[in-house]
């Protein structure tokens, strides 16, 4: 019964957010432009209309729902379901490597962490995960980038053409998720601290490596288990960084093009603002999240947790 | 055990508040932001903005060859009354709403759940630069008050539910019972028995916050998703949308290009926006440190 209605809350949940994002979306974005005076100046205005945005809705959704597709992109006759073909297995090479990497490294790091929280290694322990935290990935991006422009410059690390192309994106992805993880792991740990079974369990002779394993951490993934959709949220938006910076074609890159992020206006055209892609990114991206919330519970029944 | 965490902390923040306030009067910083894009350093040589780091510009110039050293000096105001404007309005908000929700049932205590999960099924960077993009607040006149209410806001489900928990644990402690038993109103309740309590774990999370939202303004910034902004002409019917404010986010806009081409003006700024995130990262532990140092 308990599952039944977890589903049930969680499909509602998802559904929610999918309307919500559908609304935001299809916000009308066509701002009035035009030109005066002698220099053509760009002027812009503005006006919201709320029979603008119901059309934009309604339109929306019919479309999907004769043509089954998410929309048009910005090139004739792609699809959005061809955009994210294309683009999806690329940031899949990255997402799931790193995710991976960062849960089980993470939780390794945690451990780690929580045993030498008494004694010198802590510099390496906490104290490296503190410093990790606190670098935002851009600085790492750019940082490596330099370097290996500048000094090892026959290194083609980012290249995508390669088949490691995606190994150095998943690393830089994977930082930031795994101190997160590291961070959570410790602290679960030391709130087991003091308990009777620890006690028990070392009073019967155990050494302190599996009482932590297998005792500790045990006990501890119930409360770990459930950061694992933020884990998921930490390591997109890493991804969106990390992409973009690299200029790596994955999701987040066609993502801000879909945005039409440019500066420059001319007159008479606006951004190319996508918002199919828009909408087929975001629910990739929520499918993603799902996902990890899927694994949350399969590590969980697996180890027959309560 | 010495606090060692709140000693740097305390260290490093008292470095960054003296530049913020005292900064423009220092010799050095060139408080008006002068620059010139061309210089003749002797006959028959040019040499053109960015410059690259020497005796006059110690960490170089941008591209508009004004000092970088003046430009993070100066911009760090700006920079931190953004960060402290977002994180006090969210935890302005965050704190009664996680307080009312203490019961973990009712209407408030929903309400924080809904909030949270919303938005955290999402990217936070994805949800703000898509509601940041929303074209009437694209020029609005207010658009640097509209972001910070927005990026605050995005967060607040996640600040007041941990608040919310916090206060349901609490609300089961014995001398809450004692409170209830002696007759103490509701709000005499909320602001001398709960508000004292939760008090350190707020303080923590508030510096917590306040690095997570440094990184986020550098991210935006990244993409080009600018706090303050003007439409300038540039040409015959063209525009182009211009970064009126010296923040440390304005000057890392250009990260992909300058990366090749002038290291150094993405390369300061991050450096900048990172040591402040140690600072407050490192503070906040500090803080729970000093808070629960009769318990350790």
């Amino acid at each position: 019964m308990d599952i039944t209605r977890t589903v049930m809350k969680n499909l509602f949940l998802y559904t929610i957010i999918i309307v919500a994002l559908l609304l935001i979306v299809l916000f009308p974005r066509n701002p009035a432009m035009s030109v005066s005076g002698k220099a053509l100046t760009v002027e812009m205005e503005y006006h919201f209309s709320w029979k603008e945005y119901k059309n934009n809705v309604i339109q929306y959704l019919q479309h999907v729902w004769k043509e089954k597709s998410l929309g048009e992109t910005r090139h004739e006759r792609v699809m959005v379901e061809d955009e994210i073909m294309r683009f999806l297995p690329n940031s899949l090479k990255i997402i799931l490597p790193a995710f991976f990497i960062s849960l089980l490294f993470g939780i390794w790091k945690g451990i780690f962490d929580y045993k030498n929280r008494r004694n010198k290694k802590n510099i390496f322990g906490n104290g490296l995960t503190w410093i990790l935290q606190s670098i935002p990935d851009f600085f790492i991006v750019i940082c490596l980038q330099w370097l290996v422009i500048f000094t090892f410059p026959s290194l083609k690390l980012f290249s995508q053409t390669n088949w490691y192309g995606f190994i150095i994106p998943a690393i830089l992805v994977s930082v930031y998720p795994m101190m997160y993880m590291a961070r959570i792991t410790s602290a679960a740990l030391s709130n087991e601290d003091g308990q009777y079974y620890i006690q028990v369990a070392k009073a019967k002779g155990f050494p302190m490596a599996i009482v932590t394993t297998r005792h500790i951490l045990r006990n501890s993934l119930q409360s770990i288990l459930p950061h694992i959709t933020s884990l998921m949220i930490h390591t997109l938006s890493s991804l969106l960084i990390v992409e973009y910076l690299i200029g790596y074609e994955g999701l987040a890159y066609r993502l801000f093009t879909a945005l039409g992020f440019t500066t420059s206006f001319n007159m008479g055209s606006f951004r190319g603002f996508e918002p199919g892609v828009i909408i087929g990114i975001g629910l990739c991206f929520l499918s993603l999240v799902i996902l990890a919330q899927l694994t949350g519970f399969i590590i969980k029944r697996s180890l027959r947790l309560p | 055990m010495k606090n060692y965490y709140l000693f740097i902390g305390l260290i490093l923040a008292s470095f960054f508040a003296f530049f913020t306030f005292f900064g423009a009067h220092l010799p050095f910083i060139d408080a008006e932001l002068s620059g010139e894009r061309v210089i003749f350093p002797g006959p028959g040589k040019i040499e053109t903005a960015p410059f690259p780091p020497s005796d006059k510009f110690p960490l170089g110039s941008d591209r508009e060859g004004r000092d970088l050293l003046s430009l993070l000096v100066i911009g760090a105001k700006d920079t931190f009354i953004l960060i402290f404007m977002i994180v006090i309005i969210r935890y302005i908000v965050a704190i009664p709403l996680g307080l009312l929700g203490f019961r973990n049932k009712g209407f408030f205590s929903w309400l924080n759940k809904w909030w949270n999960q919303l938005f955290s099924s999402l990217p936070v960077i994805f949800t703000t630069a898509l509601i940041l993009c929303l074209p009437f607040l694209l020029f609005h006149e207010h658009r640097f008050y509209w972001t910070i209410l927005i990026i605050a806001l995005v967060e607040v489900g996640r600040v007041s539910l941990i608040i919310q928990e916090q206060a349901h644990t609490l609300s089961q402690k014995t001398f809450i019972e004692a409170g209830i038993t002696i007759g103490v109103k509701p709000v005499k309740m909320m602001v001398s028995h709960y508000f004292p309590n939760l008090m350190p774990s707020i303080v923590v999370n508030f510096f917590i916050d306040a690095g997570r939202v440094a990184i986020l303004i550098g991210q935006l910034a990244i993409i080009n998703v600018f706090i303050s902004q003007e439409l300038l002409q540039v040409n015959y019917g063209q525009s182009q949308i211009l970064n009126m404010s010296v923040d440390w986010g304005t000057l890392i806009r250009e990260a992909r290009r300058d990366v090749i081409s002038a290291f150094w003006i993405p390369f300061f700024p991050m450096l900048a926006i990172v040591l402040s995130t140690v600072t407050f990262n490192i503070l906040g532990e500090g803080l729970r440190q000093h808070f629960n140092r009769h318990t350790q």
